[in-house]
């Protein structure tokens, strides 16, 4: 189990954005953490990504703790945050320049993402020139391209609109089924909760607590069609009683 | 007109997709009016050289003030062909452009470091800040004597001077862009595993750049208030020089020659830097 969750909770001052939280992580899982806003999800995400630190308790990855980011945690954060400097290949492969000379850089990796992103084409364009998301996915393959233990998603489709998301959601499927990575998706949207993950984690607020912890039981490869299924629905009303106690 | 009917083609296709990433863009507004603008600059310049040269003919002010504008042509052809005050107007011209290139660039090559050091190291920070803050509110003007009886009336004083009020911009600017980076952009550079000194390189830099031009384009003004101000006090030749020793013979039509001499050349600057601009920071309001 690459990451382990142990008794963390993180205080803000009097404010307990995450009380006693325990969660382990297993290898090749989608495991998508829902709550609403204020419940300290993205707190979570951002002490695993090394961005945060627990006030007690430990964190840990393969059996060490958790002391600062690390191309092997990459986060997909809401926003694209793309450098506008530099063009969309260039963007893929800045994690890559990082830790290597741009000559070293494995350049048929990079392209290879470009053509699973869809975005064979556009390899010189700058973001800017890109539509949101075309970005988001830019974003994604840009993590995708360090080979993380685990990549981590902060409500990656938030800023999308409705019809976006949903293709980014198809599209991040598909992508699963093709490389089966651990990915900690953070999201405040139940059907998109449900629909991604092998493994729903719902939380409550103030202080943050994992109220449930389950797996999902929907076949895959997944496609929306199955948010009408009687096994969907049923999480759907267990999660909303939760959300909205 | 047949490029003007396949613009509109392009922005019905555009309309018709309601493509998510159409952005209203400035340029594509008709052509045609675009001609109409152009023309407007021009006609309203060229109507306010009729009216002077009317107010001028009238002698509603007498002639030694204010000469016409045929005059002022007259004169600007005669100092550029035959010179004035023993050097010629190209002459003049070339001195003040090297001595404002040499003062603006060095406060660039110094302002932009000594501004990206302190916004990252404390320590510089609060050597540099007190002085930065003393020289700032003081008209760089007020130097000028100081520098004189310090330095005479050499190449070196006005260079001085354009430091002094050029580097606090171009200091206080870089400052500012170091500062105004987005939160976003240093995290993902984190996650990825970038160390301190490559975010520095490339991801703070870069979206420092901006603002370092916008503080360029600012400075490159105080720099050009500074050279006319200090070679009209204390200079033998320069543009400045060339306003003040005619003023002095009461040569009117000269005087204007230079200040249109000067107010040219300050835009031809402002328009060089924006060029660089956009060449350096062509996602800039963008991105």
């Amino acid at each position: 189990m690459p990451i382990a969750i142990d008794h963390v909770s993180k205080h803000f001052g009097a404010f307990k954005a995450i009380d006693d939280v325990s969660l382990t992580i297993d290898d090749g899982t989608f495991v998508t953490i829902l709550g609403s806003s204020g419940c300290g999800k993205s707190t979570l995400l951002n002490m695993i990504a090394g961005l945060l630190f627990p006030t007690r308790g430990r964190l840990m990855l393969d059996g060490r703790k958790v002391t600062e980011p690390g191309p092997d945690r990459v986060v997909v954060f809401q926003q694209p945050g793309l450098y506008p400097w530099l063009s969309l290949r260039d963007n893929i492969a800045f994690g890559l320049r990082m830790q290597s000379s741009a000559k070293a850089i494995n350049w048929q990796r990079v392209d290879e993402l470009i053509e699973i992103i869809g975005l064979r084409g556009f390899e010189q364009h700058r973001p800017y020139e890109l539509s949101g998301g075309m970005q988001q996915r830019v974003a994604i393959a840009r993590a995708l391209v360090m080979a993380p233990r685990v990549l981590l998603m902060d409500e990656p489709f938030g800023a999308l609109d409705a019809q976006t998301r949903h293709m980014m959601q198809q599209f991040l499927l598909d992508l699963w089924d093709r490389i089966k990575a651990t990915i900690v998706f953070i999201t405040h949207d139940i059907d998109e909760a449900i629909l991604l993950a092998d493994r729903l984690v719902v939380m409550s607020a103030r202080p943050g607590r994992i109220a449930l912890e389950t797996n999902v039981p929907l076949e895959r490869p997944r496609h929306w069609d199955m948010s009408l299924e009687p096994a969907f629905l049923a999480l759907k009303r267990q999660a909303m009683d939760i959300l909205s106690a | 007109m047949a490029g003007s009917s396949a613009n509109e083609v392009n922005t019905e296709i555009s309309a018709i997709q309601a493509d998510e990433n159409f952005i209203a863009d400035p340029a594509i507004t008709p052509s045609a009016w675009r001609h109409v603008s152009r023309l407007t600059t021009f006609l309203v310049m060229l109507a306010t050289l009729f009216v002077w040269q009317i107010v001028s003919d009238l002698h509603v002010f007498p002639p030694i003030a204010l000469p016409s504008p045929i005059q002022v042509w007259r004169a600007f052809l005669r100092i550029l062909l035959t010179g004035y005050g023993g050097h010629s107007l190209l002459g003049d011209i070339w001195v003040s452009s090297v001595r404002i290139s040499i003062g603006f660039v060095g406060a660039v090559i110094i302002g932009v470091p000594v501004g990206l050091m302190m916004a990252r190291i404390k320590f510089i920070f609060r050597i540099i800040d007190p002085f930065l803050q003393f020289v700032r509110p003081v008209p760089p003007l007020a130097y000028i004597p100081l520098l004189v009886v310090w330095f005479g009336i050499g190449e070196l004083p006005k260079i001085l001077l354009i430091l002094i009020g050029t580097i606090p911009v171009i200091i206080i600017g870089t400052m500012s862009g170091v500062k105004a980076t987005p939160p976003l952009r240093l995290s993902v550079a984190k996650t990825l595993g970038a160390s301190e000194s490559q975010i520095f390189r490339h991801v703070i830099l870069p979206s420092a750049l901006p603002e370092i031009f916008t503080a360029m384009r600012v400075g490159i003004g105080v720099a050009w208030t500074c050279l006319v101000a200090a070679e009209l006090i204390a200079a033998s030749e320069g543009l400045g020089w060339l306003v003040q020793f005619a003023g002095q013979a009461l040569q009117v039509a000269i005087v204007i020659v230079g200040i249109i001499m000067i107010g040219i050349l300050g835009y031809a600057m402002e328009l060089l830097i924006r060029l660089v601009e956009r060449w350096a920071v062509p996602w800039h309001g963008k991105g």
